[in-house]
Formats: structure tokens, sequence, C-alpha cells
């Protein structure tokens, strides 16, 4: 496998992970604030009131 | 929209098994058990029963209606169908622990009030069973005037009958009960009619009335303005008077739990073999004005020493591990992007993730056996003064001493802190505690850079002496922090801390571990993935972009090495600091080698080189990485981490005009910045997680990042 085939390769693991552990929670937190469904922070629930 | 099916609201004190009822009745596959931040998110199904379908709403776990914390507050805005999205219920199901039915109890004798149908579910039979607290339902049920079904949730015993009694509930009457505070109930019906404003839901003025700074009075002030404060102070002052207490808030909870005991009492309630040991001598011990704090100093070293004696040797375990099998990898997988990715990125991103795990597992063994068993309650109140003065409340003290050990498990264990802002506050001070973390850094620093010295024939030495200083740092500022968070972000009076004092019984070895399970599988789960995740990141961030000149030249001088005939054992030495210095190399040429370059001039008055700079950005995962970055950074191959080797070499490091860089003040100074810098991927991970908002990470980290720049800056200038 050349160098730059490797490095290509290490950059999309790299992408994906932080896809699918970082990126896709804040995605999916924004729809289910976007949607009504949200989980409720400590500090939003004390505006509310 | 229309509402086709009856909604059951599923709520009872925490730990009682909540989430497998709900999961058992609608057979949604989720996961159980609460995480803070997590807790306050509403979860719904639908349950089968026989002649119709309902939905229910499972409600975070909590001790009474009283909305002094974000998770009651959930409870009672459902429960009076004030939650955005969700319909007033039609019937409750209180899920009670059969082995602590008192506190559960309290529990039912608010929500009776709120004239909805209640049904009670006894989980945790078996445990009670096995413990001989058995009382006779039926009897109970007739105290209750309440169906009461004794369940096993998590082997699903009492399910059918539990769906039975749901059926009936929602289709049968049912008579309000008679309030304990009736007093209470005339003053809010004559406010209602006094207020100028709007007047709020009869039973949330009730609350608002009883809980003095609880989050109903904000609500209420809030809309109504200095007037209704007025009225509302008023309210009080004459209730207090006519009921001749000092306190609506004691007052309520001594009448209900004398109703919750009759209760019990009728339905032949017995003390357990095993527990309910609220002897009157040990009970004297541990509140003891002199023998309680003796006591609880003892139990707290005892906590914090086993804390660090127990989880070190795992821990450096763990990491000798995961480095040895890193290092074999290394010298078996063929060099290159990818062999990095997954031994320097991949595999030390997990490595960092499961060295926490004997901490996490020993720390919080302890606090539950220290909860279940009823002392964290005593040593809760015996702190809770001293707290006070910094805006926090005695339950904040564990999570601060676990702060010592661990920020990451300490700041999960502030869902203990039932006020708000009080919760937040502390999760701002316990990044400040000396976490066992510094250690490597501070004792790097400390034996490298400042002259040893003796004091009092040798008794103390001027080494520890600055580590102290450093811990009392750490102290005085997180301290501080707390102190400016409630006065300047987090302004108002704080939710009188109520806690009720559970009496002292050996704890179920079982429910431990099924907690500690818990604990462990959600740090590795939820915190552990982002920890690994944002570690792979750096990873990338330190390896991306190559240079090719820089590996051509390398490649050039590796084969003008071997070239020369040399002793083999040299000619690997010398192969392997070239294989460090174009580390180096490529380290100055990635994207944080030109991130450490940028940020040199804003540490620059910190007497800090682009070497330090890099070494800290690259630290900011986890601290205890700047050692082996440092020794990347300055040529030195991973045999050399931690060692002499380093300390020689970053005192040989020199600025371009010859003066050395590693000089005591800019130790000194970096010590400093180290005791206040937020320099822990996991914390601030974990922080967005339990406050549900990454604005309160983002925020801690800015100001402790400019806390630490500052102290670090100030400590150089001084001792220059």
């Amino acid at each position: 496998m050349t160098v730059g085939l490797q490095e290509a390769l290490a950059l999309l693991i790299v992408a994906l992970i932080a896809d699918a552990f970082i990126f896709r929670r804040i995605r999916a937190r924004r729809r289910r604030k976007q949607s009504g469904e949200a989980s409720v922070s400590p500090d939003e629930i004390g505006r509310r009131r | 929209m229309p509402r086709r099916r009856p909604l059951v609201a599923v709520l009872g004190c925490p730990n009682t098994g909540k989430s497998t009822v709900f999961n058992r009745l609608t057979g949604l596959r989720q996961r159980t058990g609460n995480y803070p931040g997590v807790t306050v998110e509403k979860i719904t199904g639908i349950a089968r029963l026989e002649k119709r379908d309902v939905e229910l709403v499972d409600l975070p776990g909590t001790y009474s209606l009283a909305a002094d914390g974000p998770e009651s507050g959930i409870t009672l805005d459902v429960v009076l169908g004030m939650a955005e999205g969700i319909p007033r219920p039609d019937a409750l199901l209180l899920v009670a622990d059969a082995t602590n039915l008192r506190r559960s109890l309290y529990l039912f004798s608010q929500a009776r009030e709120l004239g909805l149908p209640v049904a009670v579910a006894l989980n945790m039979q078996d445990v009670a069973e096995r413990q001989g607290e058995v009382l006779d339902t039926m009897a109970l049920a007739r105290q209750l005037s309440a169906p009461v079904v004794p369940i096993t949730a998590n082997r699903g015993k009492g399910i059918r009958g539990l769906r039975s009694v749901l059926e009936r509930l929602i289709a049968g009457t049912h008579a309000t009960a008679v309030p304990v505070m009736p007093e209470v109930r005339e003053a809010a019906a004559q406010m209602r009619t006094e207020l100028a404003t709007p007047a709020p839901e009869a039973r949330c003025l009730e609350r608002a009335i009883i809980d003095t700074g609880g989050e109903f009075e904000r609500r209420l002030i809030l809309t109504g303005g200095d007037q209704s404060g007025r009225l509302l102070e008023t309210t009080r002052r004459r209730l207090r008077g006519q009921i001749g207490e000092a306190s609506l808030q004691s007052c309520e909870a001594r009448r209900r739990y004398r109703v919750v005991d009759r209760w019990l009492a009728r339905a032949g309630a017995t003390d357990s073999p095993g527990g309910l040991a609220r002897t009157g001598r040990l009970e004297r011990l541990v509140s003891h004005p002199v023998s309680g704090p003796i006591v609880f100093l003892a139990v707290m070293s005892a906590v914090f020493q086993a804390v660090f004696a127990w989880a070190t040797p795992l821990m450096d375990a763990i990491s000798a591990f995961f480095e040895e099998v890193g290092a074999l990898a290394l010298a078996t997988l063929p060099a290159g992007a990818l062999s990095s990715l997954l031994i320097d990125g991949l595999w030390s991103g997990v490595g960092a993730v499961v060295v926490f795990v004997p901490q996490i597992v020993f720390l919080f063994a302890l606090v539950l056996f220290l909860e279940d068993c009823g002392y964290m309650a005593r040593a809760s109140f015996l702190m809770d003064r001293l707290l006070r003065i910094c805006g926090l409340s005695g339950q904040s003290f564990i999570p601060l001493l676990s702060g010592f050990a661990c920020a990451v498990p300490a700041i999960m264990a502030t869902r203990v802190v039932g006020d708000r802002r009080a919760r937040l506050a502390t999760i701002v001070a316990i990044p400040l505690m000396t976490c066992s973390a510094r250690l490597p850094v501070y004792a790097l620093l400390i034996s490298g850079f400042v002259p040893p010295a003796y004091y009092l024939n040798g008794w103390i030495n001027r080494h520890g002496l600055i580590l102290l200083g450093l811990y009392l740092l750490g102290i005085a500022g997180g301290a501080v922090s707390a102190f400016l968070t409630r006065r300047i972000a987090l302004r108002g009076a704080g939710a009188s801390f109520f806690m009720e004092m559970p009496p002292f019984r050996w704890p179920n070895a079982r429910v431990l571990a099924l907690k500690l399970t818990a604990k462990v599988r959600v740090f590795l789960t939820r915190a552990g993935t982002v920890i690994a995740a944002a570690c792979v990141m750096i990873w990338a961030l330190g390896y991306f972009p190559r240079s090719d000149l820089i590996a051509n030249d390398f490649a050039d001088r590796r084969a003008e090495v071997s070239e020369l005939a040399q002793e083999p054992a040299e000619l690997q030495a010398r192969l392997s600091r070239l294989d460090a210095e174009e580390r180096a190399a490529q380290l100055e040429y990635s994207l944080l080698g030109r991130m450490g370059k940028t940020i040199e001039p804003v540490f620059r008055p910190l007497g800090w080189d682009w070497r330090v700079s890099a070494s800290v950005v690259a630290g900011f995962p986890a601290r205890e990485v700047v050692i082996g970055v440092m020794g990347t950074v300055y040529a030195l191959g991973s045999e050399a981490e931690g060692s002499v080797g380093l300390r020689e070499r970053l005192r040989a490091s020199r600025w371009p005009d010859g003066r050395p860089v590693f000089t005591l003040a800019m130790a000194l100074g970096l010590l400093v910045f180290y005791a206040f810098a937020l320099q822990c991927v996991s914390t601030v991970a974990v922080i967005g997680r339990e406050t549900n908002s990454w604005r309160w990470a983002a925020g801690a980290w800015i100001y402790m990042s400019g806390l630490a720049w500052l102290a670090g800056m100030l400590t150089y200038r001084l001792a220059s």
C-alpha cells in the first residue's frame, strides 16, 4: 500500500470516527431540540421557569 | 392534536427501578438508569393492556415534588400538565422500592393530592422478602386508598397484575385525597384572588408558598414581579404564625412522615433484621459536634487513600498493558499512517478511557456504599455550613472530594446535588481540585527545576511544600470560582437543603453491584466514546499534513548512518534517535505544530517557546500526555519519557539568544498554569454531558484557561 493511500485511508477513518461519535450526536441533539423532544439542560429549565 | 390514548406518568424515587418497570410495560428497548442531564429527557412508550393501549411517560427519579432541582422540576411539570408537548396525565404509576418504602410513600403522599388516580408498584419485592421486610399489601392498599401491586421488575414478576391494575385505574373513579397541609391550600386559594397577574395553577402556588427559594417561587416572581414576591412573603409569614412553625418545609416533612409512618405501621411493616439499626449510639457518634467531624475526617481520608491505594496499581497496570501492546504492535505492523492511527490514535484513545475505570469503580463503589448505608446524608450535613459560604451545599462535598482523584467521576457524582445552581457551581469548582493526572506533570517540573532544600531538621522538604501549595492553590481556586459563579452567573438564593436522614443499614451487595455496573457502563458508552474520538482527532492534528521533504531528508540520513559500519547496538540507538527527531520535525510541520507556533506569542509572557506551547496544546486531551508530547517535541524516544533524560533535555533547551527556556521562574509559572488550566478533554466532555449544554463546557474551559494564563504569567513575572 502506498504512503498516500495509507494517509487517505487514515484520514477517512478519523472522519468516520468523528462523525459517528461526535457530530452525529450533536446533530441528533439539535434534531430533538427542534422537534420539541429536547433533552432539557438544567440551564434551559431555569430559563423556562 | 387530538389524544387517542390515555396517558400514565411513571414516577418514583431515584433507583427504584422505574425505567425497568417502564421497559417491561412498554416493551421498548432502551437504557435503564439515570444519567444526569440525560435523566431530564422525557421518554414515552405505548403499553398494551387487555382492552386498550395506554401511553406511558417515564419521569426522572425524585424524592419529592418540591421543585428544587431539574429532575423534580420536570416531574412536576409533566404531572401538572405543564410540560411542552405532553398533555396532563390521566393517572400516575408510582414505582416504590419495597426495601425503602418510607421514602417512596413520602412522594406518594404528595402525588395523591394532585387530583389524579395513583397506583403503587412495590418493586424489588424479592429483595424485600429476602431481607424479611414483608408487609400486608392489601392492608397498605386500604391505607393508601390506592391499588398496590408487589412486583420484581427485573425478573418480570407481577407485571401482568400491574397491567390489569392500570386498566382498572384508568376506567375507574377515584377520590381526591385530603391535603396534609390544608392551611397552605387555603392560603393559596386566597392568594390567587389577591394576585394582580394571572394566577398560576393552584398546586404550583402551594409549592411556591412552601418551598423557599424553589423553582415555583422564582416563576411566580418572574411573571408577577415584586408585588407577587411581597404577597408571597406576607402569606408565608402569616402561615408560619398560624401553624406555629419556623419553616413550612420542615412542617410539611414532619406531617407527611407522620402520615407515612402511620400507613406503614397499619400495614404491618417491621424493621428488617439486617438494617434499620437506627441505634442511638452510632447516630450520636456521627452527629456529635466533636466526634462527628473526627469520624467524618477518618471516613473521608480512608475513602481518599483507598481510591489512590487500590486504583493506582490497576491504573498503572492498564497503562503498562496499553503501552506494551502498542509497542508490540508498532514493532509488528509496517510503519505508516494506518499503523500510527491504530496505535497512537485509536489504541491510546481507548487506553485513555479504560485507564479511568479503576478510579471510577473504586470511588463509586465506596460512595455508593456510604450512600446506601446512610452515612453520606450525615456527612453532607456536617459540611453544609462550610460549603454554603462558597454558594455550594453539603451535597457538593463528595463530588469535590472525588475531584482530587479525577474530575470525570467527580462531575458525574454532582447528580446528588439537588439545587441546580449549586450543582453547576460545583461542576465549575471540581476541575480546579488537584486530580491525579496533574501529579506526573508536577513531579517532573518540581524535581527538575526546583532546587531541593530541607527545613526543620529535614522533616520538611521544599518539594513537598510546593506540592502542598499547589493542592491548596487548587482548593482556593475552586472555592473562589464557585463563589464567583454563584455571585455572577447563577445569582439568587439556593433552595433549602433538605435531606431525609435514612436509617443506618447494611447495603445490599447485588443492588450496589447493579448501580456500579450502570455507572461504569454509562461512563464507557457516553463519556468514553467521546474521549476516545477526541483523542483520535488530536492524533490527526499532530500527524497531518506530512512533509515529504522531511521524510526524504531523514530517509537519506538513515541510509548514511546504516552505511557506516558500526556496532549493531549503536546503530540501533542512532536510528531510533533519528526516528524520534523525524517525529519531532513532522510534528513541527503538522497542524498541531503550526498551532503551537501560532500560539507561541500568546504564551511568550509566560516564558514559553513554541515547543512548550505545542506540548500544552497537544496536552489538551489529557494533561498527563504533555510529558509524552514534550518527549516527542524535544526529540526524545519513548524510552526516555518522564525520566532524567527528558529533564536534562528540557534544562538544555535554549532561546535563540542562548538563554535557558526552563528556568525556576518559568517552571513555577508552568506549575501554576497546570494547577488552574482545564487541560483535559474528558472533563470538558463530561461537563458538556452532565450539564447537557456545551456552553457550560466551553465557558469552564475559557474561564480556567484565562485564569491559568493570568496566574502563570504573574508567577513567572514575580519569580523572575
